[in-house]
């Protein structure tokens, strides 16, 4: 495809821990990348399709023209760009006054609290919160996790073991993140954007979601996340 | 405004997270009717490189100094001061157009504010969108933070973003403007209620604003809509300073304003616009 001298000019494929990313090269012309990202999608279709990449402009300058192409071609191809890199604060800033979510320009400390004790011992350890989560706050336990207050949409819990949520689930819950099938959501009301337990998933449906206006718990069931509500006369 | 006495004023940031949902028409009209009730107040325009307030007000003819010419102390505070032309006491620091957000910073933006309540009753910052570190100049000097939201579910979301971050600097809760709500799309189920948006964002409500073509006219006009008596959003403005000022006064009824004559006009094709 390319000859190796010139590779620092071409758009490069990088793995990392938060998926797949499109390094762009700085001064090659826009009709070049666009080529080559073509090439990439054409040669190895089943390494992108259903992926989620980052585009990387940390050596390009952001041009909104240049985005729009790049969405275009990738959503044909079944992926989706999950945020945009930039070099450069101002350039960041930019791509955020676009509509576009930036790496790196998190401002604030996510909060993030974090059990003590390793994984294997989640048996009977939880870890207390008692907040609201609004959207972009995270809490993280390595065993159960009891949280006072709502899980707003774009909140995210993530726990070793059971979630219990006394109050509102309108986010994103895990519960059993290291693989246990057992473990459970509870809530007063679960309204969630997405259960996940140990790696299933469960997402709320595209439109028209009816939720139980009662407590209820999600647990799995046949392979599947299922929920249920809350009987106090069964337990 | 006399000079010597320290009138320990409040500082009262205007945000949202979101662009487009209405903040410099708040701080414009919120401050007008501040002004217009007797306090002294002055609008601070933070959102440095896309300045914005100064034409809502109608005063863009008028600006020699700017925000960052003064915390870069090119000028004193009182040069960069640009007296309303409606109300005497009401006044406004414009951002700098030909800058950035990195051109201030948080510290000089506490001064700044620290300087300000003293000659002023009321000092009203006019946030720009994101939360980043314009965002956080803007909060940097403030007691208070108003947040405005649409009924709309992105906007919403946004807000909630703001006020997580609000709360982690340590500032008092938020308080909520609902800006722009149709009682007409409510009633049909096609529009966050003011309810929906409580419920999500669970902070007290100072203002719903309903959507107001007047607003448009006003903005491009330079005219605030809070001085025109005959408004609808201009009252709900109104409303927002008198609960600032700690007047308990009760919310609008969100009836629709002839209902049957706009339906009837939308009927015969005019006016289709949401």
């Amino acid at each position: 495809m390319l000859d190796g001298q010139r590779a620092e000019a071409a758009v490069r494929v990088r793995g990392t821990q938060d998926g797949v990313r499109l390094l762009l090269p700085p001064t090659v012309p826009f009709a070049t990348v666009l080529a080559q990202v073509q090439d990439l999608l054409e040669t190895r279709p089943t390494f992108f399709h259903g992926s989620a990449l980052t585009l990387d402009f940390t050596e390009r300058e952001p041009q909104l023209n240049e985005i729009v192409t790049l969405q275009q071609v990738l959503d044909a191809r079944g992926v989706r760009v999950q945020a945009i890199s930039a070099g450069t604060a101002e350039y960041r800033e930019r791509l955020a006054r676009w509509g576009y979510r930036t790496e790196g320009a998190e401002p604030v400390r996510r909060l993030r609290l974090i059990a003590p004790g390793s994984d294997e011992e989640t048996d009977g350890k939880a870890t207390y919160v008692r907040r609201t989560l609004r959207s972009g706050m995270a809490v993280e336990a390595a065993g159960h996790l009891v949280l006072l207050g709502d899980v707003n949409p774009g909140a995210l819990v993530v726990a070793g073991g059971d979630v219990l949520v006394w109050g509102v689930v309108r986010g994103t819950v895990h519960a059993g993140r290291n693989g246990d099938t057992e473990a459970v959501i509870a809530a007063l009301r679960l309204a969630p954007m997405q259960l996940r337990i140990a790696n299933l998933v469960a997402r709320a449906p595209d439109r028209g979601a009816q939720h139980l206006d009662a407590p209820a718990l999600a647990r799995v069931a046949d392979g599947q996340i299922v929920i249920e509500p809350w009987r106090i006369e069964r337990r | 405004m006399e000079e010597q006495q320290d009138r320990n004023g409040r500082v009262i940031t205007i945000t949202s997270g979101k662009g487009g949902v209405g903040k410099t028409t708040t701080t414009a009209n919120v401050g007008a009717a501040l002004a217009a009730q007797g306090k002294s107040v002055v609008l601070v325009d933070a959102d440095i490189g896309l300045r914005n307030l100064d034409i809502v007000l109608g005063l863009e003819n008028r600006i020699v100094y700017d925000i960052v010419d003064v915390v870069e102390g090119r000028c004193r505070l009182r040069q960069a001061l640009i007296r309303d032309k409606r109300l005497s006491n009401l006044a406004l620091i414009p951002a700098a157009q030909t800058r950035d957000k990195e051109a201030v910073s948080p510290e000089q933006m506490r001064e700044l504010c620290a300087e300000l309540r003293q000659q002023f009753d009321f000092v009203l910052i006019d946030s720009p969108a994101g939360i980043e570190r314009g965002f956080r100049n803007a909060i940097a000097g403030a007691d208070e933070v108003l947040v405005v939201t649409n009924p709309e579910v992105s906007a919403v979301r946004d807000a909630d973003r703001i006020v997580g971050l609000v709360e982690a600097a340590e500032l008092p809760p938020p308080r909520l403007i609902v800006n722009r709500i149709d009682p007409e799309l409510v009633r049909r189920g096609d529009m966050l209620s003011v309810e929906d948006v409580l419920e999500i964002l669970a902070i007290p409500l100072i203002g719903v604003v309903p959507a107001d073509e007047a607003i448009v006219t006003s903005t491009n006009r330079g005219e605030p809509v809070a001085l025109d008596p005959q408004s609808r959003a201009g009252q709900a403005f109104r409303d927002i300073a008198a609960r600032l000022l700690g007047e308990d006064v009760p919310f609008q009824p969100l009836e629709i304003p002839n209902g049957v004559w706009r339906r009837m006009l939308r009927a015969l094709g005019f006016g289709g616009r949401a």
